[in-house]
């Protein structure tokens, strides 16, 4: 079986009028030939308790299994595109719908400790507020606001980012003292970080001589491509 | 102790542009080669070891265009793989370490890789730019290695051996480890400067046992392989198992590696957070194959599909496995 190109955010939003009325992610797995919604989840920071009660549940629960099936296949097709393609993120807005779709180097790496781990059955029934994509609706507004951001480092300073994706340590083995701590001077080439990825151990030298002012990321935790690991003001 | 006073290295190339390289590396010396290590070029010394690694034998074997054509050996070295990734931005793509003894060789983290005579000892340096795809180098090597033997048994008219990949980075012959990769890499100026270490027991029954001694039990008649020949239809078939790597990805690569691979339909018990305490519950997965990050894929009786993460603290990957959702 030929599986996983790729996983994917698909992060759909979707809005009525001005107001912002709900924020459904949903945890797509691309396979070849289809898409199968694994995990569907409900930030409710982005519901409004007022606008809930405004719009008749019947309203979103209206989308029938064909039009939820050709809305999924058209996601599918835009997320094939996307991985085919040296794309990280498409935004794509059109009448009343609007889609955005991150590969996971692009998504914040979720910390390791996270949630329980809630898991729905790949089942249509499980998405019934899914868009309607030819329902008729206002077209408006503020692009879904994703993942929360990471950290923001203190410093006007552009961060060293990661290479790569794995497990951050701050010290060459267990229980040795860090490669460097903030405040430390530090040489363009030294070893600062090693980054493990799958039993691979990457050693991170600096790009660029200077002081560490901040050590972004936290010790034995999971990053990713591009996640801030520390800052150096040169 | 051993002295390391009387450590040699020396430098050969496949080629008379190989050569002139090592002519270069020699002369500049800058090579971190440690205290006590004579680094000279081949041809200015004979060896006189019966079972010293045979250069001639291995150039003679090798057909590849990058990898291999620069060698060093040493008939006694601390370890290989600390030649390699200590000087890895200095030599070109490709260069090999080779050494017939190891008194340090390097498994995973502190581990020591028991390195006696007659087990193939190597370590070769390879520069990539791309993250996501640098922890599949150590599948790329794995199945480089299992190609290889197959590709020397059919040659020599050996009986076949079946060597398998047990994931991430060992190799097994029925049942019993044979050998073991071990890649570690350096990130510097936007590139990663790998260095993959291979050892695998072909003439050494110790500690574990060796594709000689299969061979010869299945055939007591049979030929001996010989580390000059694995090595080179090593370097043989990882030039070609790589470049497909590097411009189609790994998944050109999967229906190979899933086939030498020990896993597919495995069950594992894996362990799963439960609630947003450290409590842990048991699952059942089957394994599928890799997620696109390089980890295993399962899934549940249920049908669920996760990724499969070690935990960091076993030794043994398949212990101790994290259950995490795909994401």
């Amino acid at each position: 079986m030929i599986f996983v190109e790729c996983i994917l955010i698909l992060n759909v939003g979707f809005v009525s009028g001005s107001t912002r009325l709900q924020s459904e992610v949903f945890k797509v797995c691309a396979r070849l030939t289809e898409v199968v919604i694994l995990e569907k989840s409900t930030d409710s920071k982005q519901v409004s308790e007022k606008n809930e009660e405004e719009v008749p549940k019947s309203e979103h629960t209206s989308a029938d299994a064909s039009s939820i099936q050709e809305f999924m296949s058209q996601a599918a097709h835009l997320v094939k595109l996307v991985d085919s393609r040296d794309i990280v993120e498409l935004q794509l807005k059109q009448s009343d719908y609007e889609i955005v779709i991150r590969k996971k180097e692009a998504m914040p790496q979720p910390p390791i400790a996270a949630a329980p781990y809630v898991t729905a059955p790949p089942s249509f029934s499980q998405a019934p507020q899914l868009p309607r994509v030819s329902a008729p609706a206002p077209a408006a507004a503020s692009p879904p606001s994703s993942a929360p951001a990471p950290s923001k480092p203190k410093s006007s300073h552009p961060p060293l980012k990661c290479p790569i994706a794995g497990t951050f340590y701050r010290s060459p083995a267990p229980g040795a003292p860090p490669f460097v701590k903030v405040g430390d001077k530090v040489q363009k080439g030294q070893v600062i970080c090693i980054i493990e990825a799958m039993k691979l151990m990457n050693e991170i030298e600096a790009d660029q001589s200077g002081t560490v002012v901040e050590v972004v990321a936290d010790d034995g935790k999971p990053v990713s491509v591009d996640t801030s690991l520390f800052i150096i003001e040169p | 102790m051993e002295s390391s006073a009387d450590t040699l290295l020396l430098l050969s190339g496949k080629s008379e542009e190989d050569n002139d390289v090592a002519k270069v590396l020699k002369n500049n010396n800058t090579l971190k080669t440690g205290e006590g290590v004579e680094l000279v070029l081949h041809s200015e010394v004979k060896l006189e070891n019966d079972d010293a690694f045979r250069i001639e034998e291995y150039f003679n074997s090798l057909s590849t265009r990058r990898f291999g054509r620069l060698l060093i050996y040493s008939p006694r070295l601390s370890s290989t793989h600390d030649v390699i990734s200590q000087n890895n931005s200095d030599f070109p793509v490709g260069t090999v370490c080779v050494a017939d003894v190891q008194l340090k060789g390097r498994g995973r983290s502190s581990n020591v890789w028991e390195s006696p005579k007659g087990c193939l000892l190597f370590s070769f340096s390879i520069q990539m730019e791309d993250g996501r795809v640098v922890p599949h180098i150590q599948y790329v090597v794995c199945l480089a290695m299992t190609e290889a033997i197959k590709a020397v048994c059919l040659e020599k008219g050996t009986p076949e051996i079946d060597v398998r990949i047990k994931w991430p980075n060992d190799l097994y012959l029925g049942g019993v480890k044979v050998g073991g990769i071990l890649s570690t890499s350096v990130y510097r100026s936007k590139k990663f400067y790998v260095s993959a270490g291979v050892g695998l027991n072909v003439g050494n029954e110790k500690p574990t046992t060796c594709l000689n001694a299969v061979l010869k039990k299945v055939d007591p008649l049979s030929r001996e392989l010989k580390r000059e020949d694995v090595i080179a239809a090593f370097f043989n078939k990882f030039e070609n198992l790589y470049d497909v790597f590097s411009e189609q990805g790994f998944q050109a690569l999967e229906g190979l590696y899933y086939r030498t691979w020990l896993h597919s339909g495995q069950r594992v018990i894996v362990q799963e957070r439960s609630g947003d305490q450290d409590q842990f519950v048991d699952t059942v997965v089957t394994i599928q194959g890799l997620t696109s990050s390089g980890y295993l894929l399962g899934i549940t009786d249920d049908g669920q599909m996760c990724e499969l993460h070690p935990d960091g603290n076993s030794f043994d990957f398949f212990k101790g496995l994290i259950k995490r959702k795909m994401s």
